[in-house]
């Protein structure tokens, strides 16, 4: 009797202990990406335009820093890239430079990659039925590139056989990739979309340009990005008349506007026009009826419309989708302006071109600036 | 004399029904989320022009097609929710139930989706003729589902077995828009999911040349079915017995209760719970089971309760619109526990 109560002590004591050297091992792990915090950085690459990572360099490597996703106050994740064999042995988390195999799960990472001209170092892509991009497509017909399936259910088998040095995910609420990161895959977030500008979106081309010792040829093409985009948005600075613009369609009875501090928002600002719903801050979308858009935007003088129409889009094919449009004075004074994505690239090119967009939407919503520039990515819908 | 006190409670339930689907009416036309004053709805009501355009537009491009699309579609509902639960004897039989919105959901998935993935039409691009195919494919997938329960209902004696098979029936249109949905896009998949939502106010005028007419054929058509509905109260046996021909009754209630709940489903979605809970509330109300009063009872009825749901989804002051959905859920869900509650023996 006594015995026995003897041996449940001893397993209650082994399995604290089992637990306390657990613990003492995942805090060591956690301790690994930490060991430099304190150390102090010979340089650090903080971005001008977005707000959601950094560069920190030390002698023998480089620390990522990405706000956290959803919760801006929380810890940052942290990502170690090193090329030094002592500090990836003694940080087996850490990400060997520059990376030589790698997978991505969007499209928009291999605009990024495209752009570094990284394509080369794909082995494996998501849902390959959204990526225009030749040189992968062409991989992925002689077999280089692989592709992993969704980008919320990846095949874990083939990215173990695969070994690439780091995945690029997006960041999802729920994180689908707790098997592939109890299996060893490295993986690192690319929180681009989350940004909420233009150019803040084209500067994360520096965030994956570290993981390829790219950074100065990245930053430099930032820079001539943004130069480029801010002479555009000079134009419109002093103008006294701005016309008022509306945007997106109601569907199923909702209808999708930008907030005021959205990426689409922040471009109609810099194009110099009234939105409609300018005063109505967020940085996602305004879900409104049909009534409360037509009050607000029933005067407005453009109409700026994202479609994915298959042939050349037109007033009819607006009109009978819902032939309450036709009662918006843009549509009665044929001023709608549109980018069929189906064919524009505005999603893919678009993302790396904002000066070539904004050029655009600067030229339909004022005649005047820009007199001999031909649109690339947005037209004036003239087809009824 | 007795009868008589029935007779004029029964008068002054549907005089008091017809006003609150009124006054449930015009609060739909006066109240949305852009405010326009009382008296200019008035005004525009009582045929007088008012100089304001956005408004004028608003009341009769919007809040006028939205408010009879919520009047119809409760009607329609309930109505033919009330042929189901005398047809299959079941108190529970509805629409959802049955598995019928699910077979509708299947058919616009696999419109919706397939022609998504294989044909890479989207749906929604093709305007008038895109929300026909919608609406035809919705009607075929309800009528199917209708016919193999029916079908199945000659087999199982049991309304319970019946029931379960219907919620199979269900689970298994599911699953197969469970597997298209992940073989296609995410807009068709975002469009599917938005369908499944449930709304009232995505019907414009042009939409509403087929609805209105459908819907009223399918509201017409349930008058001239009170007769065999009531004898088939007495079993089917029975109704035989009386000179009732079962297999052309059963037949005409079939087609104009999938008429109502298939043309509903497909321009308004899988609309919950007012097909099952209207008829039970109006049997509480009327307290009889006679199809001459109980028919026009919970066309008003039902019609007052959408309104009345369009009302809340809309909550003034706010400027999107709930899902008419959780709405009638929200509503739908406690009056259908109370039934089961009342109702000890649901095999009876």
């Amino acid at each position: 009797m006594f015995n026995f109560r003897e041996d449940k002590v001893m397993a209650i004591l082994k399995k604290g202990l089992l637990a306390f050297l657990l613990l003492a091992i995942f805090a060591c792990k956690q301790n690994n990406n930490r060991t430099d915090n304190n150390a102090k950085p010979d340089s650090v690459y903080k971005p001008v335009y977005a707000n959601r990572f950094n560069v920190k360099y030390f002698k023998d490597h480089k620390q990522i820093e990405i706000v956290h996703p959803w919760d801006t106050t929380a810890v940052p994740l942290v990502t170690l890239l090193s090329d030094d064999p002592a500090f990836l042995e003694k940080h087996p988390s850490a990400i060997k430079i520059p990376v030589k195999k790698w997978v991505s799960v969007t499209s928009t990472q291999i605009s990024y990659a495209h752009k570094l001209n990284v394509t080369d170092k794909l082995v494996g892509v998501a849902e390959p039925q959204y990526i225009s991009n030749s040189k992968v497509k062409t991989g992925l017909e002689d077999g280089s590139i692989r592709n992993i399936g969704t980008a919320f259910a990846p095949g874990v088998e083939l990215l173990l056989a695969l070994n690439p040095d780091m995945m690029m995910v997006s960041p999802f609420k729920e994180d689908f990739y707790g098997p592939l990161r109890s299996v060893g895959i490295k993986m690192v977030t690319n929180s681009s979309y989350l940004e909420n500008t233009p150019l803040g979106r084209v500067e994360w081309l520096v965030y994956v340009a570290a993981f390829f010792n790219k950074e100065q040829e990245a930053i430099k093409v930032v820079n001539e990005i943004a130069d480029r985009y801010n002479a555009v948005k000079e134009l419109t600075i002093n103008l006294k008349d701005k016309p008022s613009v509306f945007t997106g369609k109601a569907y199923q009875g909702v209808w999708y506007s930008p907030a005021a501090e959205s990426y689409n928002a922040n471009f109609m600002k810099d194009a110099g026009v009234d939105y409609v719903f300018k005063d109505r801050h967020g940085t996602g979308s305004l879900n409104y009826d049909y009534e409360t858009v037509y009050e607000a935007a029933g005067h407005a003088d453009f109409w700026s419309l994202l479609v994915n129409y298959n042939g050349a889009y037109n007033y009819t094919a607006l009109e009978d989708e819902d032939n309450r449009y036709a009662d918006f004075d843009a549509f009665k004074s044929r001023s709608v302006i549109y980018s069929n994505s189906r064919n524009s690239m505005i999603y893919e090119k678009g993302l790396l071109e904002p000066d070539v967009v904004l050029s655009d939407l600067v030229k339909l919503f004022h005649p005047k600036l820009l007199l001999n520039y031909k649109p690339v990515y947005y037209h004036k819908l003239t087809k009824e | 004399m007795q009868g008589e006190v029935a007779k004029g409670r029964k008068s002054i339930a549907f005089v008091f029904l017809g006003i609150l689907m009124l006054v449930l009416f015009v609060l739909n036309i006066s109240l949305g989320s852009v405010y326009i004053p009382f008296n200019t709805v008035l005004k525009w009501m009582c045929g007088l022009a008012i100089d304001n355009e956005i408004w004028q537009n608003i009341l009769l491009k919007s809040r006028l097609p939205q408010s009879i699309t919520a009047l119809l579609a409760g009607a329609g509902l309930a109505a033919g929710g009330l042929q189901m639960q005398t047809l299959f004897r079941n108190p529970l039989a509805g629409p959802s139930i049955l598995g019928i919105s699910s077979g509708a959901g299947l058919g616009v998935a696999i419109v919706v989706l397939l022609f998504g993935a294989v044909q890479g039409i989207s749906l929604s691009a093709l305007g008038w003729y895109g929300s026909l195919t919608i609406t035809a494919a919705a009607f075929i997938g309800a009528i199917w589902v209708l016919f193999m329960v029916l079908f199945l209902a000659r087999k199982l004696k049991n309304n319970a077995m019946l029931l379960i098979v219907g919620i199979m029936v269900g689970y298994a249109s599911s699953a197969i828009v469970g597997l298209l949905q992940f073989i296609s896009s995410k807009e068709d998949v975002q469009a599917f999911v938005v369908w499944g939502l449930g709304s009232f106010n995505n019907l414009s005028w042009d939409k509403h040349v087929i609805f209105i007419p459908m819907v009223m054929l399918g509201l017409l058509g349930s008058f001239f079915l009170i007769k065999p509905l009531n004898v088939l109260l007495l079993g089917e046996n029975y109704a035989a017995n009386l000179g009732l021909n079962i297999k052309r009754s059963r037949f005409s209630i079939l087609i104009i209760t999938g008429l109502l709940t298939a043309t509903i489903t497909a321009f308004c979605g899988p609309v919950a719970f007012l097909g099952l809970a209207v008829p039970h509330l109006s049997k509480g109300i009327f307290k009889t089971a006679d199809h001459s009063v109980l028919i026009p009872a919970v066309m008003l009825f039902g019609g007052a309760l959408a309104l009345f749901c369009n009302l809340i989804a809309r909550l003034p002051g706010f400027d999107g619109t709930l899902p008419i959905n959780a709405v009638t859920s929200l509503i739908g869900a406690p009056i259908v526990i109370s039934v089961i509650l009342k109702r000890k023996n649901l095999t009876q």
